[in-house]
């Protein structure tokens, strides 16, 4: 059956914003400048480079299989059925490990920097029945909710940005490239791991009018973040300098903390990241359970109205996750650890699909030549 | 219909639930604005007013604490504004002291800050907090024991701010806290304005924060923080505190600062004064508009050079002890130009070979040149920077371009 389009295509720009927004944001600068030193920034630009090259992929990909999401085309590819289960069930794991993990961190953050005596459990639990709310009314309401938040959040990207300029050092950047290609190189890897919610377009290409005309949109939908994430980690380098962002563990907010604004009714200028950071952090764990859902749905061929059920399933593993995870730092390593799958995912198996679809294109176009 | 009632339900609960457990009235809070840490023992008395009502005996007392490892090292003062004396002043117009101490201050002997910070609380109605923390000072004597120390919680606790000017008292930290101001409420907010004055005093440091002192000690580079002195009203900065390995181990003149600020690309605004070349008594002043510099550092054999280039601009500010001057044309004005630069030169060769002998510490921050310009040779060199330091040659060249001369010529 034909799927009814419900997002305009303008809609990408802001769900794919909101959804590479990640926990990393706030301490993406640390993993990187830990790998490159004062060339992270070097890092986050080839990172951007290559997020847009993987974006163009997923289009294609979205194109070679019109009407389809991700766990579709894996069984519409004839790989086997047992791969392509097995395929989604890793997406599955990726999605989901992910939405336990980034709640886990959220809760960790709100509660150091908000609400110190109230149980992260309690912070973890309403974030997730709020995700669960608009995502269980579908693509078309995650759509509206980032409509409303990315521009909100763009600002206080760029407010940080231009503010903490005042504060920049550029003997911090210094020296450049020297003997430090290699790190760059997998500081770029580990850029396109933390943002790998681009490929978020998969997902809601077949909600477009015109998913043909899209990929001006997915393109500025991924560019913007990352022109954003780029220059912020260029800023916090030029303002701290490597080797005291490597002593941080959320360098977002400390540069935030370090603005220093006439203002005295901005003094704090980082709970204002923080009320804005929460609604982003919001939109990219919904759209990650949003994919989840689909993943399970397909795998198990139930229809949509099971969404409710399948997403209030999801509150055990977080559950389990917040009492497993010990601290702070472990859930740093654990966000890692599902990053190098999302990239695994991102760099390995979805170029790879592109592939796969496109010879059976031509097979299918070859079989139409011959049959008169 | 019952579903979604449950579900209202719960999320009613939990939003409310967050609410409770976090809620603290602003009128519990206990703002503290300023932090001095002093050696102990023994327990720093302060100023010599009545800040402390009950007897220093009594309250040596509550001021030792039992500590969980090893004995008390430190004592920490905190200041907290009292709210209802500082409506009382401003509101009236009354001069400092008739409604009382505008803060309260209390001092607490430990060896961990944080062990500090919540013994306090047993001596405080008021939970203190730290978020609006404006000034810290620290003893000559804790800083020549080492700053890293007794900064570490004053980064890591997520109340304090990287932004929090740092200072080093010449004597008692808390002396510094229990100046009474008289224009300010509060000594700490007198202290964290003070550094925005070096725009029109170059004597005075404005990168005096504790973020900066902290980066300087990770990066393991030497630093200067302002030293200050207070009588029973005023507090004054003395010059800088040299800091070498996290530590002070010295102290420069205001005028030094000034020097040093020329050479490190910190002058934002000063005055440079040298006697008339025309009449011997007189003295004229230039008022520095703007101050840059180049440094090149040449690296050649085992010790690196340094070329520095001032360019300076400036204004006639005051011609004194002169009773009258010939009218000032273009050529008298090239001879003061040459004057100043001559002046500026001398001054900043001095300070450089006097900073070399006396202490060896590199706050002009050749290293971070040499680092970020010449990779491989810091490479070979880094290691032995602190004994190659004092023995560096360093070459000053300096250009002064006077660009008006006030009302009259």
């Amino acid at each position: 059956m034909k799927k009814t389009p419900t997002l305009s295509n303008i809609q990408i720009v802001s769900f794919t914003i909101a959804t590479v927004v990640s926990p990393k944001i706030l301490m993406i600068q640390q993993q990187l400048v830990d790998i490159a030193r004062q060339d992270a920034w070097i890092s986050t630009l080839l990172g951007t480079i290559l997020i847009l090259l993987s974006t163009i992929n997923v289009y294609f990909l979205a194109l070679l299989n019109p009407g389809k999401d991700l766990p579709e085309i894996y069984l519409h590819n004839n790989m086997g059925t047992f791969l392509s289960k097995l395929l989604i069930v890793v997406g599955i794991i990726y999605t989901a490990s992910y939405v336990c993990i980034a709640i886990n961190i959220f809760a960790d953050v709100v509660q150091l920097l908000l609400l110190n005596r109230t149980p992260s459990i309690v912070i973890a639990l309403l974030m997730i029945l709020t995700i669960i709310s608009v995502v269980r009314k579908g693509v078309v309401n995650i759509a509206r909710m980032s409509d409303i938040i990315a521009p909100f959040f763009l600002i206080s990207l760029i407010t940080i940005i231009a503010l903490s300029t005042k504060e920049a050092d550029l003997d911090n950047i210094k020296p450049i490239m020297y003997k430090n290609t290699f790190n760059i190189f997998k500081g770029t890897i580990s850029t396109y791991g933390a943002f790998v919610g681009h490929a978020i377009t998969i997902f809601i290409l077949r909600y477009t009018q015109e998913p043909k005309k899209a990929l001006k949109w997915c393109l500025l939908g991924t560019a913007t973040p990352m022109i954003l994430y780029s220059l912020l980690t260029f800023m916090t380098i030029l303002v701290f300098g490597p080797t005291e962002i490597e002593t941080m563990l959320y360098p977002t907010l400390t540069l935030s903390k370090a603005i220093e604004f006439p203002i005295t009714l901005l003094e704090r200028l980082e709970i204002l990241v923080i009320i804005i950071w929460i609604p982003a952090m919001f939109m990219s764990i919904s759209s990650y359970l949003f994919a989840n859902l689909r993943n399970i749905t397909v795998l198990l061929n139930l229809k949509q109205n099971h969404y409710t059920l399948i997403s209030y399933v999801h509150i055990i593993p977080i559950v389990i996750v917040m009492y497993m995870v010990q601290n702070t730092l472990q859930s740093i390593t654990y966000l890692n650890m599902v990053e190098m799958l999302g990239t695994f995912l991102g760099l390995g198996i979805l170029p790879m699909l592109t592939v796969i679809s496109l010879i059976r294109r031509r097979k299918e176009k070859k079989k139409q030549n011959i049959t008169p | 219909m019952m579903k979604k009632c449950i579900f209202v339900l719960i999320y009613i609960l939990l939003i409310s639930s967050v609410g409770c457990w976090d809620r603290k009235d602003i009128e519990t809070r206990g703002f503290v604005l300023g932090i001095a840490i002093d050696d102990y023992p023994p327990i720093p008395t302060g100023g010599a007013t009545t800040q402390n009502e009950s007897k220093p005996e009594e309250e040596k007392k509550f001021e030792l604490m039992q500590t969980h490892v090893g004995r008390p090292t430190y004592a920490m003062t905190v200041q907290i504004p009292i709210i209802k004396k500082a409506t009382f002043r401003s509101s009236s117009f009354e001069g400092t002291g008739t409604g009382g101490p505008a803060t309260h201050e209390i001092t607490q002997v430990g060896n961990s800050f944080f062990s500090m910070t919540r013994e306090i609380s047993s001596r405080l109605e008021l939970t203190p907090y730290y978020e609006h923390l404006q000034a810290l000072v620290v003893s000559e004597d804790v800083a020549r024991k080492g700053l890293h120390e007794v900064l570490d919680f004053f980064i890591r606790d997520h109340e304090m701010r990287r932004r929090t000017r740092i200072f080093v008292s010449k004597g008692e930290a808390k002396k510094v806290l229990d100046v009474v101001p008289r224009i300010e409420d509060y000594s700490a907010i007198l202290l964290a304005k003070l550094p925005l004055n070096s725009t029109v005093n170059s004597r005075l440091i404005q990168q005096t924060d504790l973020g900066l002192a902290i980066e300087n000690i990770h990066k393991r580079n030497d630093f200067i923080l302002p030293y200050v002195e207070a009588t029973k009203d005023e507090i004054k900065s003395l010059g800088a505190a040299i800091c070498k390995d996290g530590k002070m181990v010295g102290w420069i003149s205001p005028i030094e600062v000034e020097y040093i600020k020329h050479i490190r690309g910190l002058y934002e605004g000063g005055v440079l004064n040298i006697k008339d070349p025309y009449h011997e008594k007189a003295i004229v002043t230039l008022e520095i508009a703007s101050s840059k510099r180049k440094i090149t550092p040449i690296c050649e054999g085992d010790k690196p050079k340094f070329k520095i280039d001032l360019r300076i601009r400036g204004s006639i500010s005051e011609y004194a002890n002169l009773k009258y001057h010939d009218l000032l044309d273009e050529n008298e004005l090239t001879v003061l130009e040459d004057a100043f630069a001559s002046k500026l030169k001398e001054e900043c060769q001095t300070v450089i070979n006097s900073i070399q002998e006396r202490y060896g510490a590199d706050v002009f921050h050749f290293n971070t040149i040499l680092k970020t310009r010449k990779p491989d040779y810091w490479e070979q060199i880094n290691k032995q920077w602190h004994d190659i330091f004092p023995t560096v040659e360093v070459d000053v060249s300096a250009q002064v371009k006077i660009a008006h001369v006030g009302n009259i010529r």
